[in-house]
């Protein structure tokens, strides 16, 4: 079953819209059009405000009663001058005389008669809709199949079963596409009504940050109003599949489709192991507190370093799996993974590790010209490791070592050139992941003996390759204890070295080079309290230190 | 065997502004017995169907159903119609409730009888289905299935088995030859096919057009015989008709 996801061209979208509006700031060059991300951040801000929210709730309330009300107006009577030709006959004209007037010239009209609140604007808004919905529903009717009213009159059907089992479902769909189309309209009246004297909603929100000259004001407003359309949007496009399912029985079932689009996002998350990333992200942020004593850090930047680091783990993971999918069709451990069982295409992953490595180079595009430059052989370094198993037993040092630069990059984002301590933590850190992979990599021992696979426990046997993890997670912990030193931090600091040492000691107790059953749950829980903690000791060493 | 009259049309004649469509058409056709009604494009065929379900009023002479004249539709005669008719916003389960329904049968009862004629006819699997996800002889066996389930005596058909394959097309006329025997149907069907038209008629109609006429009825008497299909007296009146109407 070949479906068609429209994932990627929502991230294709968001980002297209993204860079041609940084583009445009760029060019443009004027606090008149603010950059995507200064909105960004803003509008985060005022989201989290009760002011915002209260005028969002207002415009929406005004939009939904109208929508419902136009609806519930024009439908019946859309239908019924579809369907009766007495009644077309006399309204028919009338309407087409109304329905080219431009409606929003009565707002002054419609204001005098129903006064300065919601009702006015209501009334505008419906009025508009109104128009739509009912000529659609009439066309709609109209183009009926007269087939269908004989095959129920010939059952006995009266009008009344005409209507009920004809008329109404088959202009459901028109009414639908109607409403569907017009919440665009449905916005910009909404807008134009909430613009004129008023002091709620997202127009007022606008037109008051107009006055104000706040511009990045006037974007948050208009996010605000352009979400509110996309959303009322979809849910009318959902409300529309359920109701007139009959529409899309030619297409795959749409209740599928949906489910598909949640699993499909699970399995990508699977795929790049979601989970993993937000356990490597004390990696990064160590670095970031190391950096801040150096160089004033802000948010923006904390912004941006994460979206780097998600793509780069990203499109590292995406690549690994594109890279080895033929070993991991292979392995009966890893058959499992997306590609090799089919969850994932081979060019899906390919699109979303080019997109991944997108995000990377444009997210430190954004930090600096020097990260920006680094973004490209950083993705080199990254995508490399994915063949290193194939020619050296180094692989895990190497892994190690390609994590390891998370916090390096971080610092040079921030403040540049690497220092001492910086580097320490990127060999403790290579030193703790090169010592863990090892021990995960005697899982695979049989197999990578077999296909020619470069690993430790397949070059020395899994016994010394037991001692080498040792020695290299006493190395880490020596490192990580050498820090205190460099980074002048508190002596509070050691009391999580002592932890994560007593940790490293309690993760080689329960495997064993004669039983390697328990690396897994217990294991891998274990290294990710472990990098939590390196962050912990580094956080607290940092606010204790002087 | 002597079986009761059940539909007698006298004289009947329809015009539409002025044109004549159908002109002096009269026959009698008893109880269980089956009429094909053959003849050119635009001679009146659907026409008739229309007036004898009740949906068209004649122009002049009348209809009787068991010596009453029609005057709408009624629920002994059901009416496949031409295209099967099929509302494609209802499943086929509730297309093939839908007459049961507007008869405001219980739905219990209307769902067991559906339930019922859609696995006689091989096709309860697909009840949760919309047409369009049906193929064309589905789309026909449901429409069969929506005309018997509310057991009808009488059941008219305009072209039923025009779209379909030729395989399909014959499976499915030996399934009505079939279910018009046992549940002793009078049946109506109108069709361009000779061969159709012979298979399925015990008398057949062969009318002509401007105005549509019936140029003469044809008794088959052969057709309930073991073996028709093939036997030379299905040929014979295939070959009968054809002279007819090429004659006009």
């Amino acid at each position: 079953m070949k479906q068609k996801i429209p994932f990627f061209s929502i991230l294709t979208a968001l980002a297209a819209t993204f860079i041609i509006w940084k583009t445009a700031a760029i060019l443009a060059s004027s606090p008149i059009l603010p950059h995507p991300e200064i909105v960004l951040a803003r509008f985060i801000e005022e989201a989290c405000t009760s002011t915002f929210w209260l005028h969002f709730s207002i415009s929406l309330r005004r939009v939904c009663l109208s929508i419902l009300l136009s609806w519930i107006i024009a439908f019946p009577l859309g239908a019924a001058l579809g369907y009766s030709r007495t009644l077309d006959r006399i309204f028919a004209p009338l309407i087409f005389m109304a329905y080219p007037v431009p409606k929003m010239v009565l707002l002054p009209v419609i204001v005098l008669l129903f006064g300065l609140g919601d009702i006015s604007k209501i009334v505008l808004i419906t009025l508009i809709l109104f128009f739509q919905v009912l000529v659609s529903t009439r066309d709609g009717v109209r183009a009926i199949n007269t087939r269908y009213y004989d095959s129920v009159e010939s059952m006995g059907g009266t009008r009344y079963d005409i209507y009920r089992h004809v008329v109404f479902p088959a202009a459901l769909p028109h009414s639908f596409t109607a409403i569907r189309i017009s919440t665009g309209t449905a916005i910009s009246v909404l807008f134009f009504a909430e613009s004129f004297a008023t002091t709620t909603g997202l127009g007022y929100l606008i037109m008051d940050a107009w006055a104000r000259a706040d511009y990045v004001m006037i974007f948050v407003g208009i996010t605000g109003m352009s979400l509110m359309g996309l959303g009322l949007y979809m849910i009318v496009a959902l409300l529309e599949k359920k109701a007139c399912s009959w529409t899309f029985a030619d297409a795959e079932e749409p209740a599928n489709e949906r489910i598909a689009i949640i699993e499909k996002t699970v399995t990508y998350s699977k795929m790049i192991k979601l989970s993993h990333t937000v356990f490597a992200l004390p990696f990064a942020l160590s670095g970031l507190v190391l950096a801040i004593r150096e160089k004033p850090v802000t948010a923006e930047m904390v912004f941006w370093i994460i979206i780097a680091m998600i793509g780069g783990r990203s499109a590292a993971m995406g690549f690994n799996r594109i890279a080895d999918a033929d070993i991991d069709a292979g392995n009966p451990r890893t058959a499992v993974r997306e590609i090799p069982s089919g969850a994932i295409t081979r060019n899906e992953a390919l699109a979303f590790t080019i997109f991944s490595s997108v995000l990377l180079v444009f997210a430190a595009a954004m930090l600096s010209k020097v990260c920006f430059i680094l973004s490209f052989p950083l993705l080199i370094v990254l995508f490399f490791y994915s063949y290193t198993k194939r020619f050296t037993w180094l692989a895990h040092i190497y892994l190690g070592f390609a994590i390891g630069l998370a916090p390096v990059a971080v610092w040079i984002a921030i403040v540049g050139m690497p220092g001492v301590s910086i580097m320490l933590l990127a060999f403790a850190l290579m030193t703790h992941i090169a010592g863990f992979d090892i021990l995960y990599s005697c899982q695979d021992y049989e197999f990578d003996r077999q296909n020619n696979l470069f690993s430790i426990p397949s070059r020395f046997g899994i016994k010394r390759a037991f001692t080498i993890s040792s020695a290299l997670h006493i190395t880490s912990v020596m490192l990580l204890a050498s820090l205190y030193f460099t980074a002048g931090f508190g002596v509070w600091y050691f009391a999580f070295i002592i932890i994560i040492a007593v940790l490293f000691i309690v993760e080689h107790r329960i495997v064993k080079p004669d039983d390697i059953t328990h690396i897994d749950i217990a294991f891998f829980n274990i290294n990710s309290i472990i990098s939590v903690l390196v962050f912990a000791a580094i956080l607290t060493g940092y606010l204790t230190g002087g | 065997m002597v079986s009761a009259e059940v539909i007698r049309a006298e004289s009947v004649t329809k015009n539409f502004s002025g044109n004549t469509v159908l002109s002096d058409i009269s026959f009698i056709l008893k109880q269980g017995m089956s009429l094909s009604v053959i003849g050119p494009s635009g001679c009146g065929k659907t026409t008739l169907l229309y007036i004898i379900s009740g949906l068209t009023p004649p122009s002049s002479g009348r209809v009787l159903i068991d010596d009453r004249e029609v005057r709408g539709t009624e629920s002994r005669t059901a009416f496949i119609l031409q295209d099967y008719g099929l509302l494609p916003w209802k499943s086929v389960l509730h297309n093939v409730e839908l007459g049961m329904k507007i008869r405001g049968i219980p739905s219990e009862e209307r769902r067991e009888s559906a339930i019922r004629i859609l696995s006689d006819l091989g096709i309860a699997s697909h009840i949760e289905r919309y047409p369009a996800n049906l193929s064309g002889g589905e789309k026909q066996r449901v429409a069969i299935a929506r005309a018997l389930a509310a057991g009808p005596e009488i059941l008219l058909m305009d072209e039923p088995f025009s779209s379909l394959d030729t395989l399909t097309r014959e499976r499915l006329q030996y399934t009505m030859s079939d279910l018009q025997r046992e549940r002793g149907l009078t049946m109506i069907t109108v069709t361009h096919s000779i061969e159709e038209a012979v298979f399925l008629g015990d008398e057949i109609m062969v009318m002509t057009t401007g105005p549509g006429s019936a140029n003469r009825i044809i008794k088959n008497r052969d057709r309930r015989t073991r073996g028709f299909r093939n036997s030379g007296s299905f040929f014979k009146t295939c070959s009968t008709i054809r002279r007819s109407i090429e004659k006009g």
